[in-house]
């Protein structure tokens, strides 16, 4: 991503501390997801997995995001449980990793549930897993939300992204 | 069964990569038929190598922007 | 199924000729102490066999690396042959290995029932095809290792492990993980992307840094009053093209016709018109007629300054002299004047001399008389004079009165007016002296001053006549110069402050040029995310990331395959090993030996865990012996649970009362008796006890083969008595 963006980021998680960051993030992906043509995104703050969404195509995604400073991020068992139930249910599991750096960008990574276990699991593991085109879709889109809505995000938080999606999933109904 | 077709049976249950692994999973076979342990992870160590040496390259070529 | 029959071994390991062994008994033991080559009977027909699979790292077993074939003291060509009896009828097995040949694999020829005769390739797939069995396999069922006893006689679980693995037939999955984690994947990709972390920290520590710079460079701009709207690229454009047009101005102004430059059309021209402008309008100053004039004028000034110094220290040092010799002649004269003052004295003073003479010859002569007169006395007074005879009554006290009186006081008169006129005589010389010494400065000082004024004629650049005065002429053209020196110094004044000001927009040029500069870098930096270079970087890391992460799922697969082989033989075995073990080990506190495989979750390895079957670990109290009994049980149970499948009808057991008491060996007794229902049995043994005990108990025909000595030339002594 632009350095610009990223440091929109930086003051954004400076501002909100790291665990309200990882909610802006979440947020600010799926208001990407719809921009990017995704439909259906469903975007929970609390328990089972963190986004759904149902692109142009008809594939249905579901996404762990993760943010993380380091060099890599946590999986909990909780985490792994609400993707197989998930992906039971037809959904791809995706882990959306944002590695908080400069020149770093959305890895999103359909890991195979088999081959993951619960615990840290480095960045550099899920590249082998990661899906270009959807990071090529959805991580510009991210960027333009990211600048489009940076003043709005650090004068009012996670109710100022709160709010946007719901207008659009008033506008998806 | 030998140990080659087990460990092919059990690639193939992933579906992600598997034509990758398969063709990793030959070559791992033949370095390890010809030349043992030593030589299948010698082989190991050459492909790791190649793509070293081309990222070192990479590397250096953006470090130069810099 | 396939019974051996015969087996003959020839300068294989340790042997020389060829011995031959005849498995015409349903037991067939092999006795001797150790390094007569019993072991080495039963590896022969391993050979025979596998050829190459039976020895090297990934049998698995350590004595098996570095194997030796052919006799190391009797070289020749190997040859083992071994017949079996099969379904068919009899098949020959033979695998040969010439001395100098690749070390290992040997040449393999197998004979049909029907004569058939089969070599290389051929006969390689015919003996697979017939015993269907691997090198694992046949060590996991027909032939215990001794190697494969003392590996489980360990207490440490990870060596424990490895050796289960190996009696199980699994030993090329733990080589293969161990090829696997010796390549070191993980850690060299950890490092590549160290190398990359590295890289992406220095290209956000060079933005951190010019950022600091731009800062700093436009805090002095505004500083300077420039306005931050004006720090960009089109403002830099601008600038240069008004600090060109003043330039081509002045140089109007200063009367230079021809005088050329460029205006940057864009950013990139910006640095080097910069540099330009500024050597050029320095030089454009040095070449303006005014500077050149100034310059001119000051020279011929400082030229003029010397000469005309010079002439007027000439002139003061010529008036100098006049007045110092003139003065002397004043006082005392010229030089004729002191000549003749000198010839004087000098006249007067010989007349003197003279006369002081006359004076010292008379006096010599009173003096004369009178010691004349004192000799002659001799202390009385003198009456006569010693020539004429006439009375002269006190004539010594006279002549001494005469002398002191009168001659003495004569001749020092006459004395000191030479010295008198001696005196004035030096006086004048020395007046004379001085006024020469005067004369030859005073004509020195002219010369001084005549060459002054030359030089005031060189200066001047004309010739001086002898009507004009230097100093006058100096101080005019002096004069002059200054005057047109102000007013030149007036016309520059007027134009310095436009060179100033040239310099300062220079100066505020370069301001915002470096600032331009420095985003322009910071902004490529901040755009390497989007080279192609950054680009197949990221497709590198990608395809690394894949090649561990498929090295890794190959290794978790074969993990995983190794674990479910295990388990499998596992429970395929486990009654009988339940049951082996709990007949040989008869252990009082273990009332059955329950076997499980897990995964080591630090390694990923097979671990082997025992549990007693009243739900105890057992393993805190199983001795030598009972790990001796476990491997045992292992191998029994798997060849038990092979059962029909099993393609070889014999068993081989080498060494197998490593560490077992008497009671133990016993019950081993026990269980081949049983065995050798199914099976036959070849056993190779250094104990004695076992040996009479297998002869005593067990109820089938037995044969015995004594391996009695074994020499480096002559190989193993073996005898079978009848």
């Amino acid at each position: 991503m632009k350095v610009s963006t990223f440091q929109h980021l930086v003051r954004i998680r400076e501002k909100f501390g790291p665990g309200l960051f990882g909610k802006i993030a979440q947020k600010l992906l799926a208001l990407a997801l719809c921009d990017t043509g995704f439909s259906y995104v469903v975007e929970r703050g609390v328990q089972g997995v963190d986004v759904d969404a149902t692109s142009s195509k008809g594939d249905k995604y579901t996404l762990e995001v993760k943010t993380t400073e380091g060099d890599s991020i946590y999986l909990s068992k909780e985490n792994l449980d609400a993707l197989r139930d998930r992906a039971a249910d037809g959904y791809v599991p995706v882990i959306a990793a944002l590695r908080l750096q400069m020149f770093e960008d959305w890895l999103f990574a359909k890991i195979p549930l088999s081959r993951v276990r619960r615990g840290s699991i480095p960045l550099a593991r899920l590249r082998a897993y990661h899906i270009i085109k959807l990071e090529a879709l959805v991580c510009p889109a991210f960027e333009a939300v990211v600048n489009q809505h940076f003043t709005g995000v650090l004068a009012r938080g996670e109710r100022y992204l709160a709010e946007l999606l719901a207008q659009r999933r008033q506008g998806d109904t | 069964m030998g140990y080659k077709e087990t460990v092919r049976g059990k690639l193939n249950e992933c579906e992600q990569r598997a034509a990758e692994r398969h063709a990793l999973w030959r070559s791992i076979e033949d370095s390890f038929e010809n030349e043992g342990a030593e030589g299948m992870a010698n082989e190991l160590k050459r492909q790791m190598a190649h793509l070293e040496k081309k990222f070192d390259t990479a590397l250096a070529n953006l470090a130069s922007m810099l | 199924m396939f019974e051996l029959a015969r087996l003959k071994v020839r300068r294989f390991r340790g042997f020389v000729d060829e011995e031959e062994f005849v498995f015409d008994q349903p037991v067939v033991l092999l006795y001797g102490e150790n390094h007569r080559g019993k072991s080495s009977t039963l590896n022969a027909l391993e050979w025979c066999l596998f050829g190459d699979q039976c020895f090297g790292a990934k049998t698995g077993i350590r004595e098996r690396v570095d194997w030796e074939i052919p006799n190391r003291y009797v070289p020749g060509d190997v040859t083992v042959t071994a017949e079996f009896n099969g379904p068919d009828g009899r098949y020959t097995i033979r695998r040969d290995h010439v001395a100098a040949g690749r070390r290992g694999a040997g040449t393999v020829t197998v004979v049909l029932p029907d004569e058939t005769k089969l070599h290389g390739d051929e006969a390689q797939h015919q003996l697979y095809q017939l015993f269907r069995s691997s090198f694992q396999e046949f060590m996991t069922t027909v032939y215990q290792h001794q190697e494969a006893i003392r590996s489980i006689l360990t207490q440490e679980p990870r060596q424990r492990n490895e050796a289960i693995d190996r009696l199980l037939g699994l030993s090329e999955y733990r080589e293969l993980l161990g090829g696997i984690d010796k390549a070191q994947l993980e850690k060299t990709e950890k490092a590549l992307e160290g190398k990359f972390e590295n890289l992406r920290q220095r290209a956000e520590q060079s933005i951190r840094t010019y950022n600091n710079l731009i800062g700093e460079e436009k805090s002095k701009a505004i500083a300077a009053g420039i306005p931050e709207q004006d720090l960009n690229q089109q403002e830099a454009l601008r600038r240069a093209k008004e600090i060109g047009d003043a330039v081509e101005r002045l140089a109007q102004d200063l009367g230079l016709a021809d005088f050329q430059l460029t205006i940057p059309q864009a950013y990139d021209e910006i640095a080097e018109f910069r540099e330009w402008v500024k050597t050029e309008a320095d030089q454009l100053w040095a070449k303006a007629p005014d500077v050149v004039k100034q310059e001119n004028l000051a020279r011929e000034q400082q030229d003029l300054a010397s000469p005309k110094g010079n002439y007027e220290s000439a002139r003061a040092a010529v008036t100098k002299a006049q007045g110092e010799r003139d003065e002397l002649v004043r006082e005392h004269g010229d030089e004729t004047a002191l000549i003749t003052i000198a010839d004087k004295q000098r006249g007067k003073t010989k007349e003197l001399e003279q006369r002081i003479r006359q004076t010292n010859d008379r006096a010599n002569l009173v003096g004369e008389a009178i010691q004349y007169l004192k000799t002659a006395s001799l202390g009385g007074a003198v009456q006569r004079c010693p020539l004429c005879g006439t009375e002269v009554p006190d004539l010594l006290a006279h002549l001494e009165s005469e002398w002191e009186e009168r001659i003495k006081k004569e001749v020092e008169q006459l004395d000191d007016q030479r010295k008198t006129h001696k005196s004035e005589l030096e006086r004048v010389e020395s007046l004379t002296k001085e006024l020469k010494a005067l004369e030859t400065n005073l004509d020195a000082t002219r010369a001084a001053a005549d060459q002054s004024v030359q030089e005031i004629g060189a200066a001047l650049g004309r010739d001086i006549g002898k009507e004009e005065d230097p100093g006058a002429l100096v101080n005019a053209r002096l004069k002059q110069i200054a005057s047109e020196l102000e007013a030149v110094r007036q016309a520059i004044e007027e134009k310095r402050p436009r060179i100033g000001a040239l310099h300062d927009e220079l100066a505020q040029l370069r301001t915002i040029d470096e600032i331009v500069r420095y985003e322009r870098k910071r902004a490529a930096v901040e755009r390497i995310w989007e080279t192609t270079e950054f680009a197949e970087l990221s497709a590198l890391r990608d395809q690394t990331s894949e090649l561990v992460e498929d090295v890794r799922a190959i290794r978790d697969s074969i993990a995983a395959v190794s674990r479910e082989e295990a388990q499998e033989r596992v429970a395929a075995a486990g009654a009988a090993v339940d049951g082996y073990f709990c007949r040989l080990a008869n252990h009082p506190a273990i009332p059955g030996l329950l076997m499980g495989v897990t995964e080591d979750t630090r390694s990923g390895l097979n671990s082997y865990v025992f549990k007693s079957k009243d739900g105890t670990d057992p393993t805190p109290i199983l001795s030598q012996g009972d790990l001796n009994c476990l491997a045992l049980s292992l191998f029994l149970g798997l060849a038990e649970a092979m059962g029909e499948t099993q393609p070889f009808a014999f068993m081989m057991l080498d060494d197998p009362t490593q560490s077992l008491g008497s009671e133990m060996k016993l019950q081993l007794v026990s269980v081949l008796e049983g065995i050798g229902d199914r099976r036959r049995l070849i056993i190779s043994t250094a104990d004695t006890e076992f040996k009479d005990l297998l002869m005593a108990n067990i109820t089938k025909s037995k044969a015995l083969y004594n391996f009695l000595d074994w020499t480096e030339q002559g190989g193993p002594q073996i005898t079978r008595p009848s």
